[in-house]
């Protein structure tokens, strides 16, 4: 798999996983409120939206279930369905904080699983409402009908400007906040091309510089719509839009560890070569208990050589975290850029290395041939070049993540906000203070919700089928923990704590390839035990999280 | 003058202690009323019933002449919620016995699904009705106390201590637009305005009580004294009429204190009404217009300054002899 598939499909997780975390975020991060039971709201926006969107169902098929309003048009659309799943959520959010709320923060939690439960079991066991107990299929996501899209007409031209836009906009809001850190590089010339001249001097009249990105992300939109159609240059936009997003990424990872001395970025390289070296006796091996023993031992070696360095060494332990991260970029590197290379070059197959390349290098775009086989773009000619569904969704994920997180951030950063994280403190105070604590512990839960049940219409469209694993109470400890490692009380944080929790999954499942099928499943089921431990080791080492709670000081109206 | 809290024969047990027992006495609008006592008199019990913190087991407190218990009566958001989750839980149970249990189709469910949200509202009014017209019905809700400008300090202070000094303060006003959800998405401008405003007053306040310079310091961080003054910067925050100071000045260095009279003096003149508790008697000697003193949950005796210091059962029970 090329490193650009691996991040898409990552991205999507990453972005429902976030939504949920979010929800729970405002719950329990800024109100207190510990939900326990936040999954039940993931599950009941998930079964809306698919209800929403499924045809009516057929007994002769076997299919039992309510609502079914698939034929309709407008109302059996994913857009409506998940509105309505996200209204639906927040109302229910409301009417179960109603008896609850009043409940202390551990009572609460329980009875709140307990809800959660309930929930689950009833969509689960009632035949009549979502096909209970088999699995709620026959349903696919939006537009997915459509693709592989060809760009020369209008729809496909509109579905592609969508991706760009939001690629485009995503990548400059990221390129104006580097630009201020850094004035090493010629960011700014960068800048000023990609925002379409609108600059830096644009930001005065659109408000703020992501303003300035939404609209940079718009023209590029209408111009690769233009290009597109006029003149089919697909190949030219994906390189475009794809070489802008390394170098975003590129800036960040470098900026990010620009501080790092010498001797500190030599430590975080030998941390990611470690642990490399550490999975080589799986590859190498057809023993399983030397490969096992091997890499188990290897691993063991390392992770104690950090113990030891970061508890002996002082300079070491004031990067400690930095050597992890930095390690983690320089295997990501070798193992998604570098190993997938070194095997074709071995055989002699350039064309093929060179294919790979591309192909990582421009991830906006997929690449078939008419036959079916091959990526080689020696043969350009017989290559046709697609616009991937997981693109589109992509865009249409992190939009919603990039809306809600605004959404959020407006209502948090507010004296609305500022209630909610005084209750969390001391709800004697707020009472003394002449605020009804009552009414904003309802509107949190309610909020909180709806962003639950949204997440839930996502991973409806995501999963392409619900199972009675959907809404498992181990799902709020997830998001949970995501709250916890990125730091409670902080969205920004709880982004971050998605984005580690499934690389920490990817990095896991990968790991598990090694072993022969039939361990294979053991080894997946064994990482919910690691999380646990590691739920554990945050708690206990970082109770705040990697970038703690925010200090708000209500930046609205300063002056 | 007219007494602007009237305090009738207050009770308070809990478990075999009588803490209140039958205190009676009022408090002028625009003075100054002391309240001491003995350790265990009764005095922030008192505070808490007066406050509405705590629900009294007898008597009566009437603020401006009116019941405490009626002006604690539920918020309009309150029972907007209650009223709205009624409606909606009788709505769709309404809505479904007409669509599955009748038959009666997508209108006829409409309408039965509208009969059914408003029984449901119809249900919550007529037992709000039912509550307040029964004898002895309780409502503890101290907010609605401090909205209509009854407030108080703790005796162990209570700060928002993972918040910042400055936030603490800003917390405080009635009525900021921007505490309402939706205008923080529609109205950002109001918002900003009203909260700029809200940062002077509250870095004016600072300067007086001189914690400016730990403005964004997080509150949990201060120490007893420059607590006791955010408490009290906080209460004043809010623009109250009656202001209930349990031991503003316990812990606070002698300059300090002074200023804090002065400060307290000058807001009664402007018509304030300040109820304190404290045991420092050279604060409340000097700064009351009425004493109260209170022994087993009771009042001993009520009077100006120097009637207090010469009364011999208060020498008894409190001063005790130099």
């Amino acid at each position: 798999m090329a490193v650009s598939d691996v991040v898409v499909s990552f991205a999507l997780l990453v972005a429902i996983y976030g939504i949920l975390s979010l929800g729970l975020n405002v719950k329990f991060g800024h109100t207190g409120l510990l939900d326990f039971g936040h999954v039940g709201f993931f599950l009941i926006g998930a079964y809306t939206s698919a209800l929403f969107v499924l045809p009516p169902d057929d007994p002769a098929d076997f299919t039992n279930y309510v609502i079914g309003l698939g034929d309709v048009p407008l109302v059996g659309t994913w857009v409506f369905g998940i509105i309505v799943a996200t209204i639906l959520t927040g109302v229910i959010g409301g009417l179960v904080a109603l008896p609850t709320i009043r409940l202390r923060e551990d009572y609460l939690a329980i009875t709140l699983l307990g809800i959660s439960v309930i929930f689950q079991r009833v969509v689960q066991s009632e035949s009549w409402l979502a096909n209970g107990p088999d699995a709620l299929r026959g349903y696919s996501p939006p537009f997915q009908g459509l693709f592989p899209i060809d760009p020369g007409t209008v729809v496909g031209a509109v579905a592609f400007a969508l991706v760009v836009f939001v690629v485009w906009a995503v990548a400059t809001a990221a390129l104006s906040v580097q630009r201020e850190n850094d004035s090493r590089l010629p960011l700014d010339r960068i800048y000023a091309v990609t925002t379409f001249g609108l600059g830096t001097r644009a930001t005065g009249v659109l408000g703020s510089r992501f303003a300035v990105a939404g609209v940079a992300g718009l023209i590029a939109a209408v111009i690769s719509a233009g290009l597109l159609l006029a003149a089919s240059l697909v190949l030219v936009v994906g390189v475009l839009v794809s070489v802008y997003g390394w170098i975003v990424v590129l800036v960040a990872i470098g900026q990010h560890y620009a501080g790092l001395e010498r001797r500190e970025l030599a430590l975080g390289v030998g941390f990611g070569t470690g642990l490399l070296v550490a999975l080589l006796p799986l590859p190498l091996t057809d023993r399983l208990s030397v490969s096992i023993i091997g890499t188990l031992a290897l691993l063991g070696a390392l992770v104690y050589a950090y113990y030891h360095a970061i508890t002996s060494y002082e300079w070491v332990a004031d990067v400690k975290l930095a050597v992890i991260g930095l390690g983690a970029v320089w295997f990501v590197g070798i193992w998604y850029v570098l190993l997938p290379i070194l095997g074709p070059l071995g055989s002699g197959d350039v064309s093929g290395v060179l294919g790979t390349l591309f192909r990582n290098a421009v991830w906006f775009l997929q690449f078939g041939s008419s036959a079916g086989i091959g990526y080689s773009i020696a043969v350009i000619g017989d290559v046709t070049v697609q616009l991937d569904y997981s693109r589109f969704q992509l865009a249409l994920f992190l939009l919603s993540l990039g809306a809600l997180y605004a959404i959020l951030e407006a209502a948090v950063q507010s004296p609305f906000g500022r209630v909610l994280r005084a209750i969390r403190n001391d709800e004697a105070v707020v009472k003394s203070l002449g605020k009804d604590p009552f009414v904003y512990k309802v509107q949190s839960m309610v909020i909180g919700s709806a962003l639950g049940g949204f997440a839930g219409g996502l991973w409806a469209m995501y999963s392409q089928g619900l199972t009675f694993r959907t809404g498992a109470p181990e799902t709020t400890f997830i998001a949970l923990l995501i709250v916890f490692v990125g730091g409670v009380g902080n969205n920004k944080g709880v982004l971050l704590g998605a984005v580690l929790y499934w690389a920490f999954q990817q990095a896991t499942t990968q790991l598990a390839g090694f072993f022969p099928p039939a361990l294979r499943v053991n080894v997946l089921a064994f990482r919910l035990v690691v999380v646990g431990v590691l739920f554990l080791i945050v708690l206990y080492y970082m109770p705040d999280g990697l970038l703690g709670r925010e200090e708000y000081s209500s930046g609205v109206g300063e002056s | 003058m007219t007494a602007i809290l009237e305090i009738e024969n207050l009770q308070k047990r809990y478990g075999g202690i009588t803490a209140v027992d039958g205190a009676t006495f009022g408090i002028e609008e625009g003075s100054i009323t002391g309240l001491i006592g003995p350790n265990g008199a009764g005095k922030t019990t008192t505070f808490n019933l007066i406050s509405g913190f705590e629900e009294p087991d007898g008597g009566t407190v009437r603020f401006r002449g009116e019941d405490l218990q009626d002006l604690m009566e539920p918020s309009r958001d309150e029972r907007v919620i209650w009223g709205g989750a009624s409606a909606i839980t009788a709505g769709t149970i309404g809505g479904i016995a007409g669509v599955a249990g009748l038959g009666l189709g997508t209108v006829g469910g409409l309408g039965t699904l509208a009969v059914g949200a408003g029984l449901g509202a119809g249900f919550y009014a007529g037992q709000e009705r039912v509550r307040q017209a029964r004898e002895g019905h309780t409502n503890s809700r101290p907010f609605m106390l401090a909205r209509q400008g009854l407030v108080r300090t703790f005796q162990i202070t209570r700060e928002l201590t993972e918040m910042t000094v400055l936030e603490n303060l800003m917390l405080a006003p009635q009525g900021q637009a921007g505490e309402n959800l939706a205008n923080t998405w529609l109205r950002r401008d109001l918002m900003a305005s009203e909260e700029a405003e809200v940062r002077g007053q509250a870095r004016e306040m600072l300067e007086l009580l001189e914690l400016d310079h730990v403005s964004d310091e997080r509150a949990g961080n201060l120490s007893g004294g420059q607590r006791k003054l955010l408490e009290l910067g906080r209460v004043l925050m809010i623009d109250p009429e009656v202001i209930l100071l349990d031991e503003p000045v316990a812990g606070v260095n002698p300059s300090l204190t002074r200023k804090l009279m002065d400060r307290i003096e000058t807001l009664r003149d402007e018509g304030y009404t300040f109820c304190i508790v404290e045991h420092d008697m050279e604060v409340i000697m000097n700064l009351s217009d009425t004493i109260v003193v209170m022994s087993e949950g009771d009042v001993l005796v009520e009077g100006d300054p120097e009637e207090i210091q010469e009364d011999e059962a208060v020498i008894d029970a409190y001063l005790g002899v130099d």
